[in-house]
């Protein structure tokens, strides 16, 4: 896939990279490398200024690299990251919930214009990605072209759904911002309404029985809580050796009180970035879910996670005018 | 499971008459077909004039869980009654109807786990009763690698009946006498194929050969039978750095099989089952005593692959692995089992 402002800005992260390794202001950089799929990226955790070479940034660079900085994988080292405008409100919150100290930090926000998911390309253009053999951008759509035809799809179809939020715009918490001169110029910005059919409207049996349907099927791989940056706990309750709270059979009663508790315990910390339900092998809408709480969160308090550094988590803080009663 | 017989007979099968055949067969057989929902398509459980798709590329669940189910009861104690309640085995005549080359492969792997010293019933009852009907590819997906561990795409004589797509109809392979039997006493779905056809079918099946995308090579798989050297490799330390330590490569693994063992209680009733589990999970090996001989990622994720290409290969003589491409697909941090064996060969 070329996009010449992808490759100014991969050079111009790799140079950075190379710097702060080389000036030994970070220990290491967790960035993104090529994956085996022209559509798939991978982590990767660039030590030595050999590896920068393999630096890549690019429409596909999805995953947020912050859950890395979560203390289960951390060593005491002092760490560069790669973000997007959405993983660095994940980072605000590790920071805020002293999982991890700024100082230890070096965080690089690149340009970025949209990630796009391949399933949706797939959808949109009715060509599989195996077909692909090349991706042009215009102004407004993507160029798909196979060795016998060519379809323009419209970007915003194909982008994440949070991207259709997202101003894209520089952070301030953010120590370095890697842009190339237009980079205000977003043209698929606030052009399409986000889809998220909601579940406000239905009725308690019609979003019971949603629920049931959609957990009976899971897995309990647990890719949804590892993936998560604010599924933190040094050990989750689902792993105590202590006590079982739910049995390994994962059945439909298990299922759901392991989906609950994860959507309450992330509650006020979710900031959103959606990689729950883009992991979960067998397509359980999460975000559905974490929305709703966010919903409460801020209907009830007024707040939003990610948003502020200094600005506490309602569960942390004690207000004179909050009222006592549940509604 | 069926006996081989070297006779293997062509016939033709229309694709509109699908639906009847299995409406047919429904009455004698459980079917388990492909059918798409919430965008996945997986086998379920055919009912009477039930859609399915048959231009699947692959499920997203193997069949493995058609004999190794997430979880099955072994047996109940009625502790008033002092009684031992064996489970029921599953006795019903099955018939999994589209099966991909590489997973019909995958349950030939099963069977010598499951059959090895003391039989499985619990797996063994209902591989027995089941009739594998395979579906050919005739176009690998982009993260299939199956000809990398010999699996024809194209062609498939480990199943009872083989299907290859040749757009209308498809060409019918009986490969077993129980194959042959259900075609023979079936006339009114199944003419006989002329050579024409035959003759398309086998150019169908080389042409699956080709294209594709990601792969190793044999000689590549060779330096995992020294276990001392690739044991200490530094890649397990770079793979265990990105790896979530969460089940997707396992439960959708089409070998992947080790499961726990648990009891539970309910008023008077204790209950014995077995799930799936994941060597990826810390809780796999941690003992009572609180020792855990694989703590890390690293010793976790090193098991998977030196099980699949070390172990297994040293105590049943093949692979673990088919090259379905479901971890590779799935990986939420892409790691990609061919990518590993060619990076322990060539970097």
């Amino acid at each position: 896939m070329k996009n010449q402002t992808y490759i100014e800005l991969t050079d111009t992260l790799k140079q950075k990279i190379n710097q702060l390794l080389n000036e030994k202001v970070v220990d290491y950089v967790i960035g993104y490398e090529k994956g085996s799929l022209w559509f798939k990226t991978r982590p990767f955790m660039i030590r030595k200024q050999t590896e920068v070479e393999k630096v890549i940034w690019n429409r596909f660079c999805q995953f947020n690299l912050s859950t890395f900085l979560k203390p289960i994988s951390q060593r005491g080292e002092k760490i560069g990251i790669v973000a997007k405008k959405c993983d660095l409100k994940s980072i605000v919150e590790l920071i805020k919930n002293n999982q991890v100290k700024k100082e230890n930090l070096y965080i690089i926000q690149v340009a970025c214009d949209g990630v796009l998911n391949w399933q949706k390309l797939e959808n949109f253009s009715g060509i599989p990605v195996s077909k692909v053999i090349e991706i042009e951008e215009n102004a407004l759509n993507l160029v798909i072209k196979t060795s016998e035809s060519s379809i323009e799809v419209l970007k915003s179809d194909c982008l994440l759904d949070k991207c259709l939020v997202c101003d894209f715009q520089h952070s301030t918490y953010a120590d370095d911002f890697i842009s190339i001169s237009d980079e205000n110029n977003h043209e698929i910005r606030n052009q399409t309404i986000p889809y998220f059919e909601s579940l406000e409207d239905v009725d308690y049996e019609g979003r019971l029985e949603f629920w049931l349907k959609h957990f009976s099927r899971c897995l309990r791989c647990y890719a949804c809580r590892n993936v998560c940056p604010a599924c933190f706990c040094p050990t989750c309750m689902f792993d105590s050796q202590e006590g079982l709270w739910i049995s390994k059979e994962s059945k439909t009663p298990e299922n759901y009180v392991y989906h609950l508790t994860r959507a309450f315990h992330t509650a006020t910390l979710c900031v959103e970035c959606g990689e729950c339900e883009r992991v979960c092998p067998v397509n359980i809408p999460l975000m559905k879910l974490n929305k709703k709480l966010a919903k409460e969160v801020k209907d009830a308090f007024g707040y939003q996670a990610g948003l502020q550094v200094d600005e506490l988590s309602p569960f942390k803080t004690f207000c004179q005018e909050d009222t006592d009663e549940f509604k | 499971m069926s006996s081989n017989n070297p006779e293997t007979k062509y016939f033709l099968l229309k694709k509109s008459k699908v639906k009847d055949l299995l409406n047919t067969l429904y009455k004698e057989f459980e079917i388990f077909v492909p059918v798409e929902e919430e965008g996945m398509v997986n086998f379920k459980r055919y009912k009477l004039n039930n859609n399915f798709n048959m231009e699947f590329t692959n499920t997203l669940l193997p069949p493995k869980g058609l004999f190794l189910p997430q979880q099955e009861t072994l047996f109940t104690i009625n502790y008033k009654k002092e009684e031992l309640i064996e489970e029921n085995l599953e006795t019903s005549r099955r018939i999994i109807f589209g099966i991909r080359p590489c997973d019909s492969r995958s349950l030939t792997i099963l069977d010598e786990v499951f059959k090895e010293k003391s039989e499985d019933v619990y797996y063994l009852q209902k591989r027995n009763n089941t009739l594998l009907i395979g579906l050919g590819c005739s176009n690998p997906q982009i993260y299939c690698f199956c000809s990398s561990l010999e699996v024809d795409p194209g062609k498939d004589s480990s199943v009872d009946i083989f299907l290859t797509d040749l757009g209308e109809k498809y060409l019918v392979t009986a490969n077993t006498k129980e194959g042959q039997q259900l075609i023979k006493d079936l006339p009114v779905y199944f003419e006989k194929a002329g050579e024409e056809e035959i003759t398309r079918a086998l150019e169908i099946q080389s042409q699956a050969r080709e294209g594709f995308s990601v792969g190793f090579a044999k000689k590549d798989t060779e330096i995992f039978r020294d276990v001392e050297i690739i044991f200490e490799h530094p890649i397990w330390e770079e793979l265990a750095e990105t790896c979530l330590g969460c089940g997707i490569c396992t439960y959708l693994c089409s070998t992947c099989h080790c499961f726990d063992i648990a009891d539970e209680l309910a008023k008077n009733e204790g209950r014995r089952f077995r799930c799936w589990d994941s060597c990826q999970f810390f809780s796999f090996t941690n003992m009572t005593s609180g020792h855990n001989p694989r703590p890390n990622r690293k010793e976790r994720i090193r098991q998977r692959f030196l099980h699949k290409l070390s172990y297994f290969v040293s105590r049943y003589g093949s692979i673990a692995c088919v090259g379905c491409g479901r971890c590779l697909r799935n990986c939420p941090v892409d790691i990609d089992i061919t990518r590993v064996i060619g990076a322990i060969n060539h970097e």
